[in-house]
């Protein structure tokens, strides 16, 4: 699964860390999702839409 | 007023060091608790023996439970990816050497007693186990990077 998540994040001028905070995760767990290594649950790729205030297909594609 | 900071961390390396130092302390209290009731005699040393390591694994899991909730869904399926693919090979490379073990029982030069014989193969089992979870939880993380 690919996503945008650093696009993101670097839009918003934010580190890792930051994203990490906003998640409640770790940094390496952003890490392992921005590489797309590592597809988050339903409840996480939720709240990372509610993050980036975008809709969940719009952050996620097959 | 701002929010205190925890004593112990929920999640990190000193999360995980301080359950872990946690966790060791009750096992020593078991084993202490172990060597003063098992040289009881009759059930009444049985029982406090039974008792007290039971008590004491009830509170490790307590203790893993806390920390299985401080820890992020990444990190929890990097541990259960462990468990599963570590652990069950870890398992079946004990079980060969223990196998093996059990053929060639005659070469034995030592005289352990049975007790020390199932602790000997438990305690190899259970390391075998540990170091293929370990390899098995780095390689999961190493992938991700």
């Amino acid at each position: 699964m690919n996503n945008r998540l650093k696009v993101l994040r670097a839009e918003r001028n934010w580190s890792q860390a930051d994203l990490a905070d906003a998640l409640g995760v770790s940094r390496q767990t952003v890490n392992a999702l921005e590489t797309g290594r590592y597809d988050p649950s339903l409840p996480l790729a939720f709240k990372i839409a509610r993050v980036f205030e975008q809709p969940i297909e719009s952050i996620f594609s097959e | 007023m701002a929010n205190a900071k925890p004593i112990i961390p929920a999640r990190g390396p000193g999360a995980f060091a301080a359950r872990m130092a946690m966790a060791g302390a009750v096992g020593l209290l078991a084993g202490v608790g172990s060597q003063i009731f098992g040289s009881m005699s009759g059930p009444v040393g049985l029982v406090l023996t039974l008792g007290v390591n039971a008590a004491a694994m009830g509170l490790a899991l307590l203790i893993c439970v806390q920390w299985w909730r401080g820890i992020d869904e990444a990190a929890q399926e990097a541990h259960k990816w462990a468990w599963w693919w570590g652990g069950c090979s870890g398992m079946a490379a004990g079980a060969v050497i223990l196998l093996t073990a059990l053929v060639r029982e005659t070469e034995r030069s030592d005289d352990l007693s049975a007790n020390e014989l199932l602790a000997t193969g438990m305690v190899l089992m259970m390391s075998c186990m540990v170091v293929g979870y370990g390899v098995a939880w780095v390689a999961w993380w190493a992938k991700r990077q």
